[in-house]
Formats: C-alpha cells, sequence, structure tokens
C-alpha cells in the first residue's frame, strides 16, 4: 500500500524520462566517461608513484573488471529472474581460454614444464604481433582472444543451459553451482595438461601491462584504458538489449512466467538467449581478470568468487545496471584498499590488538548486514542513476529544505 | 466442417490422477461471435481453457482452430488405466467404425487412425492468434502500464536480437511504439501510461489485461472472468467494451463469467457445465429457464 502512495507521489515515477532528459544524460554520461578515461591515461602515465595511484590503480582496474561480472550476473539474476550461480566457472574458461591463447612460444616451455610446453604451440598476440608491430599486435590480439574467449563460454552455456534452464529458482541454482565446480575439477586434471597445465599456474601471457606503446622515448601505458574501454563497450552493449524489445521479455519472464508465456514469449528460447549472453560476458571478464592478475589457476575460482560477485550485485540492488557498476568500485576498494588498515594492526602508527588478519572481514560482515537490514533492495533498488535524476533529487532536498524554512517562520 | 467455427472443441477430457476436471467437453466457436462457458465453482471452466492455450495437456481430445488441429491427444501411460471418460480410443490408431466414409473422418480430424499427440506451448498457440487474460489478474508488476502493453507486442515484432540491441531497424521499435500508443488511447488508458501496471484500480487492470492480449494481434480472445470482482456498474460498461473490441478487431470471444447479468446480456450463445460434464447449452434464454442449469447453481433437491 505504501508502495502505491510513493508511487502516486513520486513525480519522477509519473514522468518518465522524456527526450531532451534522455539526451542531457547521454551527454553528461558521455562527459563522465571521458573525464574518466583522460584520468586512466594519465594514472598510468603522468602521475607520480605514489601510494595512493598505487593502489588507485589496481583498483580501478580490478572494479572496472568487476563491474562487468556483476553487471552480466545482474543481466541474468535481476532482469530475467534466473537464479544462477555458474559465474566462477564460466568466468574460469573465458580466462582460461585467453591465456593459452597469449602465452608467447618462447615461454611455452616455461610454462608448460611439466607437460612437454604444452599442445598449442602458437601466441595470437604474436602473430598479430609480427604484422602489426607490439603494441597493435598485442592490443588487437587480445580483443579478438577476449571475444574468442567470450564465445567459447557462450557455447559451453548453451550446452549447459538446454539441460539447466528446465530447472526453477533455487534447483537452478544448485545445478549451474554444480555445473561450476566440475568445470573447475577438470580444468585442474592433468588428463588435458597439455592445454590447461593441469593445476599449476598459466603465466607469461599478454596482461595489462604489456599494452604499451612505444613512440620515441615515450612508453604510453593503456593498461587501465583497456581494461576500461572493453568494460564500457560490454556494458553498454547489455543496457541496450535490456531496453530493447528482447530486454522487455525478460524483464516479462522475471514478472510473471505464466503470462509471459501466454503473451508469446517463449520461454526456453529467452532463458537460453539471457543465459548465452550472460555467459558470454561472464567470459570477457574472466578473460580481463586473467590480464589484470597476470597469472591464473582454476583452484582461485571456487563458488566464493560466485558469491561475492552476487553479493555485490545485492548490494548494488537486483535490476540495476548503474547500481551494479557502483558497488562494484566500492566493494573493490573498500575490500583491497580503504578496509585493508584493518589486518595491518596499526590504526595509523598506534598498535591495536585486534587489528589482525581477518579483522577486515569482520568489519565487512557487519556493514553488509547494515545493507542488507537498511537497504533491503540494494543501494539503487531496481533504478537507474542519471544526470537529470540526480538534479531532481537535488531540487526536491532544496524544496524540501525551503518548504521547512517556511513551515518554520509561519509557527513562529 | 464448418468454415465459420473459429474454435473446436471435441471430446476434451483432462483428468488428473482419479479426478475428472473436464469430461467430454464438445463445443464450438463460432466466427464475430461472442461465447460463454459457465458454470459454478470447480466446474472446470478454467481447466477447459488452460487445455486450449496449451498449459495443460488433455488426457483425451481434440482442439482445432481455424480448422487447424493445434491439440490432439489420448490417453496414455498411467493415465491409460485409469481413464474414466469416453472414446478412449477415438484419437489413437485403434479407431475403428464399422461404416464409416473416410474422407469424412479425415476431415474431422486430419490424423485419425494415428496416434499422434499434439501438445503445444502456450507461445506457440498465442502465436497462432488465440490470446487469453487471467481469473487472478497477472500483469508485469514492475512495468509500467505502457511496458506492459508494448512487451506483448514482442511475439509480432520483426527485430532479431543483434537488430534489437544495435538499434538497426529503429522505424521497427518506433511501429512498435506508435502501435502501443493507439491501442492504450482506444481503450481510454492513455492517462494512465507511465503508471505502475499494479497502480492501476482493479478495474482499469482488467481492462489493461484485455489491452495487453489485444496486443498479441489474436483472432480469437479468451477471457477468464473479466468482471470478477466488479461492481454492476462497471460489469454493464464491461459489457461495452467487449462489444466494442470485438468490432474493433473482428474478433471472436469465448468467456468465462460467474456474473449473470453480464453473461445474459453479451452472450450469443452459453455452455454450461458442471463437475467437467456439459449439462446445458443455449441461447441465453434458454439456458436461464433450463431446470438442470437452475440444480446445478442453487443446489437440487433429491426427489
Amino acid at each position: 500500500m505504501f508502495k502505491k502512495i510513493n508511487n502516486a507521489l513520486n513525480p519522477s515515477l509519473r514522468h518518465p524520462l522524456d527526450e531532451q532528459n534522455k539526451r542531457t544524460n547521454k551527454v553528461a554520461l558521455m562527459i563522465f566517461l571521458a573525464i574518466v578515461y583522460v584520468f586512466a591515461i594519465l594514472l598510468d602515465n603522468v602521475l607520480p608513484a605514489n601510494g595512493i595511484t598505487l593502489m588507485l590503480i589496481p583498483v580501478l582496474r580490478k572494479g572496472a573488471i568487476y563491474a562487468l561480472l556483476c553487471v552480466s550476473m545482474n543481466l541474468l539474476n535481476g532482469f530475467t529472474g534466473l537464479f544462477s550461480l555458474g559465474q566462477a566457472g564460466f568466468m574460469l574458461i573465458g580466462g582460461y581460454v585467453y591465456a593459452i591463447l597469449t602465452i608467447p612460444q618462447a615461454s611455452h616451455a616455461a610454462v608448460y614444464q611439466y607437460f612437454d610446453g604444452g599442445i598449442f604451440q602458437f601466441s595470437v598476440t604474436e602473430v598479430f604481433g609480427n604484422v602489426l608491430g607490439p603494441f597493435l599486435g598485442n592490443v588487437i590480439g587480445a580483443i579478438i582472444c577476449i571475444i574468442i574467449a567470450g564465445l567459447v563460454v557462450a557455447v559451453f552455456a548453451a550446452l549447459i543451459g538446454i539441460p539447466v534452464l528446465r530447472l526453477k529458482s533455487d534447483y537452478l541454482a544448485i545445478a549451474t553451482l554444480g555445473f561450476a565446480e566440475i568445470i573447475r575439477a577438470i580444468f585442474q586434471w592433468n588428463g588435458i595438461g597439455g592445454i590447461t597445465n593441469g593445476s599449476n599456474l598459466l603465466r607469461k601471457y599478454t596482461n595489462l601491462d604489456n599494452l604499451v606503446w612505444n613512440v620515441g622515448s615515450l612508453n604510453i601505458n593503456f593498461g587501465t584504458t583497456f581494461a576500461f574501454l572493453i568494460v564500457t563497450l560490454c556494458i553498454v552493449a547489455i543496457i541496450l538489449m535490456i531496453n530493447s524489445s528482447y530486454g522487455r521479455a525478460f524483464k516479462a519472464i522475471r514478472d510473471d512466467e505464466i503470462s509471459a508465456e501466454a503473451m508469446g514469449i517463449n520461454l526456453f528460447k529467452h532463458k537460453m538467449l539471457s543465459f548465452v549472453i550472460s555467459s558470454f560476458f561472464a567470459g570477457v571478464g574472466g578473460a580481463l581478470l586473467a590480464m589484470f592478475q597476470t597469472t591464473i589457476q582454476a583452484a582461485a575460482f571456487t563458488s566464493a568468487m560466485t558469491y561475492e560477485i552476487l553479493l555485490i550485485v545485492v548490494i548494488g540492488g537486483i535490476g540495476s545496471v548503474s547500481g551494479s557498476c557502483i558497488a562494484a568500485f566500492l566493494y573493490i576498494a573498500c575490500n583491497e584498499w580503504w578496509l585493508r588498515f584493518l589486518d595491518s594492526g596499526y590504526l595509523g602508527s598506534i598498535p591495536v590488538g585486534f587489528f589482525r588478519g581477518g579483522f577486515r572481514k569482520v568489519i565487512f560482515s557487519i556493514i553488509i548486514m547494515v545493507i542488507v537490514l537498511f537497504f533491503s533492495r540494494g543501494i539503487m533498488g531496481d533504478k537507474e542513476l542519471s544526470f537529470t535524476g540526480l538534479l531532481n533529487k537535488i531540487k526536491q532536498f532544496k524544496n524540501r529544505k525551503a518548504l521547512k524554512q517556511a513551515a518554520e517562520k509561519e509557527g513562529e | 466442417m464448418d468454415k465459420d467455427i473459429v474454435l473446436h472443441l471435441e471430446d476434451v477430457t483432462i483428468q488428473f490422477g482419479g479426478v475428472v476436471a473436464v469430461n467430454n467437453l464438445t463445443l464450438d466457436v463460432p466466427k464475430g461471435k461472442i461465447i460463454a462457458l459457465i458454470g459454478p465453482n470447480g466446474a472446470g471452466k478454467t481447466t477447459a481453457f488452460n487445455c486450449i492455450t496449451g498449459v495443460y495437456q488433455p488426457t483425451n481430445g481434440l482442439v482445432k482452430f481455424n480448422g487447424e488441429t493445434i491439440v490432439r491427444s489420448h490417453p496414455t501411460g498411467q493415465m491409460k488405466k485409469m481413464y474414466a471418460g469416453k472414446n478412449p480410443l477415438k484419437y489413437t490408431a485403434q479407431y475403428t467404425l464399422d461404416k464409416y466414409d473416410e474422407n469424412e473422418e479425415k476431415e474431422r480430424d486430419p490424423y485419425v487412425f494415428t496416434d499422434k499427440i499434439i501438445d503445444p506451448d502456450p507461445d506457440h498457440v498465442t502465436s497462432l492468434g488465440i490470446a487469453r487474460t487471467f481469473q487472478n489478474i497477472r500483469l508485469w508488476n514492475s512495468m509500467t502500464v505502457f511496458d506492459n502493453v508494448l512487451t506483448a507486442k514482442h511475439l509480432r515484432t520483426e527485430q532479431n536480437l543483434f537488430s534489437a540491441t544495435f538499434r538497426t531497424k529503429p522505424s521497427e521499435e518506433k511501429r512498435m511504439r506508435e502501435e502501443t500508443l493507439a491501442l492504450l488511447q482506444e481503450q481510454g488508458l492513455d492517462q494512465f501510461k507511465d503508471d505502475l501496471a499494479t497502480s492501476l484500480p482493479y478495474g482499469l487492470q482488467r481492462r489493461l489485461e484485455i489491452a495487453r492480449a489485444l496486443a498479441t494481434k489474436p483472432s480469437l480472445l479468451l477471457l477468464d472472468e473479466p468482471a470478477a470482482g466488479m461492481n454492476p456498474q462497471e460489469a454493464a460498461e464491461l459489457c461495452d467494451f467487449i462489444r466494442d473490441i470485438r468490432q474493433k478487431y473482428d474478433l471472436s470471444i469465448f468467456l468465462i463469467e460467474h456474473h449473470m447479468d453480464l453473461v445474459m446480456n453479451i452472450s450469443d450463445y452459453i455452455y454450461v457445465i458442471d463437475f467437467g460434464s456439459e449439462i446445458a447449452e443455449g441461447k441465453p434464454a434458454e439456458v436461464q429457464h433450463n431446470q438442470k442449469v437452475i440444480n446445478a447453481y442453487l443446489g437440487a433437491s433429491d426427489e
């Protein structure tokens, strides 16, 4: 009932974005992205390497990658209403496909030391590097390998989806979780060590710090920019799809399967589409994560990784892309940077006894509990952040203040 | 077969274990007519609807839409042993008649003398041109009124995933939006188009559900208790509304209703079922005075 009243009173809901506002938002987003890209290039190259920038680079890179992973999970869990927990498995495949394709030929013997140098004896980035020079070769090779990684994951997802997508709610979660664990186990199996290097690390493949452009004596690092670029493109594609006819069909399935089916939306086809697309972007995210980490090992892709992403999605708001992005950056910043001091044993320079390894997780759990209790629908709920929306909020806040003051004056 | 028959049910029996929900129901919906299916609570009306739209597979029987068989079934498996309805062999290969005209039989049922089972998904039935509404309103709650109707247009869209995502056919999307707006205007819902569907009053939600069903471009509309929970005035308005849309969209309408005034007022022909079996049929005036119908509704004494 309260929701209804709220809805009737809330002007932003009664008058949704008109064309003018939409254009303003688009321009504002473009300007914001431009600032972000300029900042990313400056951060990688110009800004002095001190404590803050050294932390900011990995946090921004990982935050961007997690934003993509969370949005892809949100597409499935938040927009199609399929509760799937296979994310880590798909990321694992994506990361491995990318790494295997880009390990330089010369490094094969060192990487696959227990498996006679591995089966594949080529590197896509080297093939392109021979023609286009090392920088362009790395960039274009990496992009192609990322796309291949996404496609391989999409094919896997389609195969898994055939049996699994007939299940509903919790059962789907259990089945996909099981598949993710199976994938992890298979990738650690020595029997296919010639490809996956068994349970050992894959390393020396093209990573974000290899994307350096040498112009004369200048070395321009495009690592952060590259991660942001791929992530932006993917998220824009997802947003476009969510706002298209197919995205509306996904939402209809989420809201009410029975009436969606009765209105002619083929449930299996659309669930499969959503599952495959989400997995494609999970694969892309996995490949980017591999690029970020510089080494990749199947053992790290546990179900805890899926839960981490699910947690970010819930904090950001199920059904909100901007919520997922904001929460991803906040989560990574807290986890990797802002709350690290809790593990260090010191507050500033004062030693504090209970600030020891793992205390960060305690505080983190409390923060999450507070969020879940007081913002039960996440930071953004199922709304999207927009420039005009923010302006409206500020205006409303100001109006309320003015009204309050007027009321107080009248009271006097 | 009569060309003017849009929907034809034949020997439709639906059995859940030992319970016979619909027993040997045979009926016709002629083109452009409003046909009502009435009966006391639990008589099997909605079950019959669910069978037409592909939600349930009937245990036995046949449904034809525009002369094309869309549902066909015969008792198999567990149901074969438990089957309590009539004509258990009629839709199997064992079906024989002492004296039959093969062509006539083929016309009645093109798959006669075979074991073929046709069990469509609901979305397929809708794509053929049968749209329905629900007894308990099933709108998409998180969407606005406009989006509810627009989403139902997804079935008839010519965009594929790529062209929809990257907006390579903007004219198609524009056409969908214009059609949606026109539809909402016709139904008098355009002033609420940006409200959440759940924030509408009950009567308008019903109307929106009908508008959403119309968005799939049906030729037959199945209405499941469209007047449930309405006051007499709203029901009277609904009456005109249903006649209106039949005219405008060239529809045939098959409806379930408890609201007797409305049924008697609006229907061209009425079928009455009780405990799954048909007990009467006829023009409204005939049905009204049928003793069996009165008994079913008011309860009959044993004498």
